[in-house]
């Protein structure tokens, strides 16, 4: 994991080019499937928003695109652009369901 | 005489309503609709819905283990909630909620305890199985002072026996009805045990690991010997792919010689001979296992895939020793459960809100239910199978 990447701003600023209902599926459902489908933690941790407000969007975006060593964690990065990570945690950290 | 036909008339008006059509229960099972947390009562042989349980919690991995009866199905929820249902009534007989977080469970050998696996607390929760009153809390405290390990693999073995894996903790752990204690506590088997599975006859426990190379075996014939790490090259560890859905071992992975292996982080299913625990040999397959299931005649295994290549399924031919069929029954292929005698196969396709049954044989669809968001297939058959 590249611990010091810092993500550009724009990906947490821009929704361009990006499919909100496919990720708010693929977030739900297949990240879901270790996180649970309401988000609320299982082999993962929680991804609730009461529980990612102390955790910095960089932080979390590295996590999300190159995953977690030795840990179960994957790296989305072949999956997902970095403004579709971007809005993932924008989503998570706003998400009131 | 008017008297005795009014009573006549309603002595049969009577009778009719209490007669209940009688009905078994073998060719029932139960279908997760995981996102309403409800399921639905189906019917394998009508391939029909015949009832229907809602308030069962968040089902978002759930699973079931069905009572020696077959009257009764318990079902684990991911909100720690384990539920009685009636499957004839279609009605809920008991609820609790015994965790916070929780994975699944297991019916002991003589029906007679549930075991629940829980991730938060860490641990598993042992219940009455008539009344689901909390028996004994085990738990999963490997280290003093530190966390309880979550605990994933909990199967039910032979002699009443509970077994089960500590997944931070990476140790193997066996739990005796009889004396209601932990009789076993296996140390460093492995990194990051993430299931466990145990072989239809109940002999081996097989535990996968995800933080290294290799699986461990538990010889249940001869517990002093303790674990031993077999297939430790199997896999790719340092070229592994990005696990997007950890691969589920469950003990139909097997047939009369071969255990059949997910790769981790790797498109391939590796067959294991189950005398030896050398691998046979490795199947490339379209991408990450999820789970394995072997037909009942053992002609057969049929395969699911995770994120991104969740709408196939292949099916890998024994004798030949090749894939043979690739089908494509759409987004988000779950689960699949054989009828008992394997003529018919049911798939959970989630993002399509079906249930798919094939003919395992010429591979045609035979018909499509309609349910929402399922995932998890259990027929009542179940019930006389060890770890099932």
């Amino acid at each position: 994991m590249c611990v010091g990447l810092v993500a550009p701003a724009t990906v947490f600023s821009s929704d361009k080019n990006v499919d909100k209902q496919a990720l708010i599926h693929l977030v739900k459902n297949d990240c879901g499937s270790c996180h649970g489908l309401l988000l609320n933690g299982g082999l993962g941790p929680s991804l609730l928003k009461k529980d990612l407000q102390h955790k910095s969007d960089k932080y979390l975006f590295n996590i999300i695109k190159f995953g977690r060593m030795k840990r179960a964690m994957p790296s989305w990065k072949e999956q997902l652009s970095d403004q579709e990570i971007g809005w993932i945690i924008k989503y998570l950290k706003s998400n009131n369901e | 005489m008017s008297k005795i036909l009014t009573t006549s008339f309603l002595l049969t008006i009577i009778l009719s309503c209490s007669h209940r059509e009688l009905r078994g229960t073998g060719d029932l099972g139960v279908v997760i609709e995981r996102a309403s947390g409800s399921i639905k009562i189906v019917n394998h042989t009508t391939k029909k819905i015949v009832g229907d349980v809602k308030g069962l919690g968040d089902l978002s991995h759930a699973s079931a283990v069905f009572d020696r009866s077959q009257k009764y199905v318990y079902i684990f929820g991911r909100d720690g909630g384990l539920t009685k249902v009636d499957i004839l009534r279609s009605k809920i007989s008991k609820r609790v909620i015994q965790a916070g977080n929780s994975i699944g469970g297991a019916i002991s050998q003589n029906g007679k305890f549930i075991a629940v696996s829980n991730y938060e607390p860490g641990g598993v929760n042992i219940f009455d199985s008539k009344d689901l009153k909390l028996i004994k809390t085990i738990p999963a405290l490997a280290i003093e002072g530190q966390a309880a390990s979550k605990v994933i693999g909990l199967v039910d073995a032979p002699n009443n026996l509970f077994v089960f894996s500590l997944y931070n903790a990476g140790e193997i752990w066996i739990f005796n009805t009889s004396k209601m204690e932990v009789i076993k506590k296996f140390k460093g088997i492995g990194l990051l045990p993430y299931d466990g599975l145990i072989t239809p006859d109940g002999r081996y426990y097989v535990a996968g690991l995800f933080g290294e190379d290799g699986v461990v075996v538990l010889d249940l014939w001869d517990i002093e010997k303790g674990p031993r790490k077999v297939l430790t090259k199997y896999g790719k560890k340092d070229k592994r792919t990005p696990v997007y859905k950890m691969p589920h071992l469950e003990g139909w992975a097997s047939d009369g010689e071969s255990l059949y292996i997910p790769g981790i982080g790797d498109n391939q299913l590796h067959i294991v001979n189950k005398k030896t625990w050398k691998k046979n040999r490795s199947i490339n397959v379209k991408s990450q296992v999820v789970f394995a299931i072997s037909k009942p005649d053992r002609r057969s295994v049929w395969i699911n895939f995770a994120y991104p290549k969740n709408e196939f399924i292949q099916i890998f031919d024994t004798q030949t020793k090749k894939i043979v069929k690739e089908l494509r029954p759409g987004k988000g292929v779950l689960h699949m459960e054989f009828t008992p005698r394997g003529e018919e196969v049911w798939l959970s396709v989630r993002d399509e809100n079906k249930i798919q049954i094939y003919d395992s044989y010429t591979y045609e669809l035979l018909e499509e239910i309609v349910i929402n968001n399922p995932s998890g297939i259990f027929f009542t058959n179940r019930s006389g199978k060890i770890g099932l």
